[in-house]
C-alpha cells in the first residue's frame, strides 16, 4: 500500500545505530547535571523516544547530534528546577550551569577526549594512599566516615589525602580546564 | 573559605556527602562570582572524569535499546494489507479525502499511479473496540475481533468479517455497501444500521436504526428492503432471510463505553446482558419480574454485575462458560 509506505525499517536500523553510538555518551552527559544514573538514562530514553516519534521531520545522521545534546541538557534542567525546590543540590548545580546553554559544544571533543586521558594518568601518578581514598570514593563510591572504617584511619587523614589527591589533580589538569572552560565561554 | 578546604568541600559536595549548612555555604559561593562558578565547573569536571570510565561500563546498551525499543511504537508494514495506527488512519483517511475531492483522473492516475486497487484493512482486536471515520464521511465502529476491508479507490464498497455499526452518510448517487463473506449485501444511501457475522455463525444479522437499507442476496437478488426498528436475519445455507421487529438500540449497545439502565424489568435487561457480555442467558418462569434495576455498567465483570443484583432481587446463578442459568431461589 503505497499511503504508508514512507516508512521504512530502514529508518528503523538508523535509528538503531544513532541510538548505540550516542546512548553511552548523552548518558554520561545528563549524570553531570543530574548525579543519578537511573534518572540518566530515564531522560536519555525519553529523548530517544521523542526523537522517534519526530522521525519524519528529522534526519538520522551526525547532524543531529547538537540536536540530542540539547534536548538532554533541557530536560536535565526541567528535572532540575523540580528537584531544586526540596534539595538544594540542585540549586548549586542550576546556579552554576543555567547559562552555560552550549555546554555540549566541548563535550567529546578531541580536547576532552584528551583530558579524560590525562585525569586518568593524573589519578594513576598520585601517592599509593592518596590514590586508593581517592578511588575508594570516586570508583566506589564510599563516603569519608567509610573509608576511614575501611582502612583503620581518621575521617580528618581521609579528608586530607583527598584534598591533595584533588589539588594535585587540579594542578596538573590546569592549561586544559583553564581552555576548556574558555572554549566554553567562546561558544 | 581557604583553598585546599573549599576544594574538599566540593568533592564532598559532589558527593552529596555535605550537610545542610554545607551546602547552603557553596550555594552562596557559587552565587558569588563567575571566579567562583568557574572554579566549581574545573573540580566537577575532574570529579566526573575520574569516574566516567566505570560510569560508561555500568551502562548496558543492549537492556538499553530493548528497553526503549518496547516503548516505540512498532511500525511492521505487511505488503498489501496494512494495519494502520490512530496516526496514519487519519492521515490515510484525509489523503483519500483529498483524493476524492481532487477528482477521480487524478486519483487513479497522479495518486495511485494508476494502481488498480489499494486495500485498506482495519482490525479491531480481541477486547478492543475502534471507531473509524471513512473518506465519505461515514463512520464505522467495530466490535473486537471485527475485520473491516476496503479498497482506498471505492471507500463506499467496504467488507466485514464481525460485527460492525454504520452511519452512513448520505449520497444518493452513490449507495454505500456492505458485503459478508456468506455473500449476502446490504446497499444503503444513508443510514444508521448494525451488522453482525462473525466468522462461525450461521446469520448475518442486520438491525436498522434509522434509514433504509436494502438486503441483496448471494445473486445480488434484492432480499427486502428494511425498515426503522426491523432485524433481517440472513441464513448463509439457504440465502433466505427472516425479518422481525426489534428493541434496535439493544443491538448497537457494544459500540458505548458504557451500558446504562434506567428504571427496566428483569425480563428486558436479559437481552441487554446477552449482547454486552456476549452471553446467552436461560431464565426459569419463577423470576419475579417486578423487580426495576437501574445502573451503569462500565468494566464490571458479569459476575460483578449479577452479585449487584443479587443485591435487590431473589435468584442464583450459574456460569458455565458462555451460558448463564438464573433460577428463583
Amino acid at each position: 500500500m503505497r499511503i504508508t509506505e514512507n516508512l521504512k525499517s530502514n529508518e528503523e536500523l538508523a535509528f538503531e545505530i544513532l541510538f548505540r553510538k550516542y546512548y553511552v555518551r548523552l548518558c554520561c552527559f545528563a549524570n553531570k547535571f543530574i548525579a543519578n544514573s537511573a534518572e540518566s538514562e530515564e531522560i536519555v530514553q525519553e529523548v530517544f523516544l521523542n526523537i522517534w516519534k519526530k522521525r519524519n521531520h528529522l534526519k538520522f545522521d551526525n547532524e543531529i547530534r547538537p540536536y540530542l545534546f540539547k534536548s538532554v541538557q533541557n530536560l536535565c534542567f526541567n528535572f532540575i528546577e523540580h528537584k531544586k525546590v526540596t534539595d538544594n543540590y540542585y540549586s548549586v548545580i542550576e546556579a552554576v550551569y543555567k547559562n552555560q546553554t552550549e555546554e555540549f559544544n566541548n563535550y567529546e571533543t578531541v580536547l576532552y577526549n584528551e583530558l579524560q586521558l590525562r585525569v586518568d594518568n593524573a589519578i594513576e601518578s598520585l601517592p599509593e594512599q592518596c590514590r586508593k581514598i581517592f578511588q575508594m570514593s570516586r570508583q566506589d563510591g564510599l563516603k569519608y566516615a567509610e573509608i576511614a572504617e575501611t582502612l583503620g584511619l581518621s575521617v580528618k587523614t581521609v579528608e586530607t589525602q583527598m584534598s591533595r589527591a584533588l589539588s594535585k589533580l587540579k594542578e596538573e589538569l590546569k592549561d586544559y580546564l583553564v581552555i576548556l572552560i574558555v572554549c566554553l565561554f567562546l561558544n | 573559605m581557604e583553598e585546599s578546604i573549599r576544594i574538599n568541600l566540593i568533592h564532598k559536595f559532589l558527593n552529596k556527602e555535605t550537610s545542610e549548612s554545607e551546602t547552603a555555604e557553596i550555594l552562596n559561593w557559587v552565587s558569588a562570582s563567575e571566579e567562583n562558578r568557574e572554579e566549581f565547573r574545573k573540580a566537577h569536571e575532574i570529579f566526573q572524569l575520574s569516574k566516567r570510565n566505570q560510569f560508561q561500563s555500568e551502562i548496558d546498551i543492549d537492556m538499553a535499546w530493548n528497553k526503549l525499543n518496547s516503548r516505540m511504537p512498532q511500525l511492521k508494514d505487511k505488503p498489501k494489507i496494512v494495519y494502520l495506527d490512530i496516526f496514519r488512519k487519519v492521515a490515510a483517511a484525509v489523503l483519500i479525502v483529498l483524493a476524492v475531492g481532487f477528482g477521480s483522473i487524478w486519483t487513479n492516475d497522479y495518486f495511485f499511479g494508476g494502481l488498480k486497487s489499494a486495500i485498506i484493512q482495519f482490525e479491531a482486536p480481541k477486547g478492543e473496540k475502534s471507531k473509524i471515520v471513512l473518506a465519505d464521511g461515514s463512520l464505522v465502529w467495530l466490535n473486537s475481533q471485527t475485520i473491516l476491508k476496503y479498497d482506498a479507490l471505492n471507500p463506499r464498497k467496504v467488507s466485514i468479517v464481525g460485527e460492525a455499526y454504520f452511519e452512513v452518510k448520505t449520497d444518493r448517487a452513490n449507495p454505500f455497501e456492505v458485503s459478508t463473506a456468506s455473500g449476502m449485501k446490504v446497499k444503503v444511501t444513508g443510514t444508521k444500521f448494525n451488522l453482525r457475522n462473525f466468522t462461525g455463525e450461521s446469520c448475518v444479522e442486520t438491525t436498522l436504526d434509522e434509514g433504509e437499507v436494502i438486503i441483496e442476496g448471494i445473486n445480488s437478488e434484492q432480499l427486502t428492503v428494511l425498515k426503522p426498528g426491523q432485524q433481517a436475519r440472513y441464513d448463509i445455507q439457504s440465502n433466505r432471510l427472516n425479518v422481525s421487529e426489534v428493541s434496535t438500540e439493544i443491538y448497537s449497545l457494544w459500540k458505548n463505553n458504557e451500558l446504562r439502565f434506567a428504571d427496566i424489568s428483569f425480563s428486558e435487561l436479559i437481552p441487554r446482558i446477552e449482547r454486552w457480555y456476549g452471553v446467552s442467558i436461560e431464565f426459569d418462569s419463577g423470576i419475579s419480574n417486578k423487580d426495576r434495576f437501574t445502573m451503569t455498567i462500565k468494566t464490571e465483570s458479569l459476575r460483578e454485575l449479577l452479585n449487584m443484583m443479587k443485591l435487590t432481587s431473589k435468584f442464583n446463578y450459574d456460569i458455565n462458560g458462555a451460558q448463564i442459568t438464573i433460577h428463583a431461589k
